[in-house]
């Protein structure tokens, strides 16, 4: 006499392991994931740095440019009254979590370029900043024209 | 009578329950897997809320220097200084107020009928205040903290930061500008 079964093949299948194969899919897939969640992440705070860094060297070219308004005609002509470079800090107060990277700066005097009759009477100047990010060296720089006529004549 | 299974050694072993040693063994597994899930989204939420709040950070002090910047430019002159307080002065005998409150960590700015929280979670700041003369050989600038009609330059440093699951680590910026006072 033999007992039948209701386990249909199906059944059978359903409750069998997984294969290697399937194992291993299932491992690539899920490791290609987490993969791309990390890379994403990594590349988002990357990029959030570089903006910081940015912003900062920004705010060094400005608050160089700003003072500039303050120096008069021949304080600006006059060769070592303004230092041709200079460094800041990314955080000027020192006392950042962060690794304080250093900004080297440099600040070019030149004549002004121009063709006009008053060409002697301004100068152009440019100012750029340096740093090192992630081992790429990186560039910003602003340039303005100062006139004779234009800045201030009195020192109190 | 002899009764027989049709049920062969690989099936039976498929309806049958776990042994010990499985048991162990698929816990072990599943505890690393969840332990793995975990770990995963702990760093993902870590690490999105960091991206957040210096995004949010940013915004923030990008907003407030931009105001700092346009107030003091506009400004005839300083009627009041101290390391966490300016008044600023304007032509229409209006004025305008900065001011670091310590104890909230804030920077607000206020006028008689209006105030203005620009920066939350500001644990430093100080304002400085500098005359027109430059210092020879150097990009800076005399500092005259005691004679506010001499103010020609006002320089502010402020540090925000953001909590992280409690911390604040990793989640702060620094700003500082020097802006001068061209009405002057």
């Amino acid at each position: 006499m033999r007992l039948n079964t209701k386990r249909t093949k199906k059944r059978l299948c359903l409750s069998r392991g997984f294969t290697v194969i399937e194992s291993l899919v299932g491992i690539l897939i899920l490791g290609t994931l987490f993969t791309s969640l990390y890379a994403g992440i990594t590349y988002g705070f990357s990029m959030i740095s570089l903006s910081r860094e940015n912003l900062r060297a920004t705010q060094i070219l400005l608050e160089k440019m700003e003072t500039l308004r303050l120096y008069n005609w021949d304080q600006i002509n006059s060769n070592g009254f303004m230092p041709t470079n200079f460094t800041a800090a990314y955080d000027p107060t020192g006392s950042g979590n962060s690794v304080n990277l250093m900004y080297t700066g440099s600040i070019t005097i030149a004549g002004s370029g121009v063709s006009e009759s008053y060409s002697n009477e301004m100068r152009k100047v440019q100012i750029s900043v340096d740093w090192s990010s992630s081992g790429v060296l990186r560039t910003r720089s602003m340039e303005t024209f100062v006139a004779e006529n234009g800045l201030q004549k009195y020192i109190y | 009578m002899d009764f027989r299974s049709i049920y062969t050694k690989r099936q039976l072993r498929s309806i049958a329950a776990f042994t010990i040693n499985e048991f162990i063994v698929g816990s072990a597994i599943a505890g690393m897997i969840i332990l793995g899930v975990v770990n995963v989204t702990i760093f993902a939420a870590r690490s999105f809320e960091g991206l957040n709040n210096y995004i949010q950070l940013d915004t923030e002090s990008r907003k407030a220097l931009d105001l700092f910047t346009r107030d003091v430019r506009m400004s005839e002159g300083l009627s009041s200084f101290s390391t966490n307080k300016i008044v600023l002065s304007y032509t229409n005998s209006t004025s305008l107020t900065y001011e670091w409150d310590q104890q909230n960590e804030q920077l607000i700015s206020y006028t008689l009928s209006e105030t203005n929280t620009l920066l939350d979670g500001c644990d430093y700041l100080e304002f400085m205040i500098f005359q027109r003369n430059p210092i020879p050989g150097s990009y800076d600038q005399i500092p005259t903290a005691n004679n506010i009609s001499e103010c020609k330059l006002v320089q502010v440093e402020w540090r925000t930061y953001r909590t992280l699951l409690g911390s604040k680590a990793h989640t702060e910026n620094v700003q500082s500008a020097k802006v001068v006072i061209r009405n002057k």
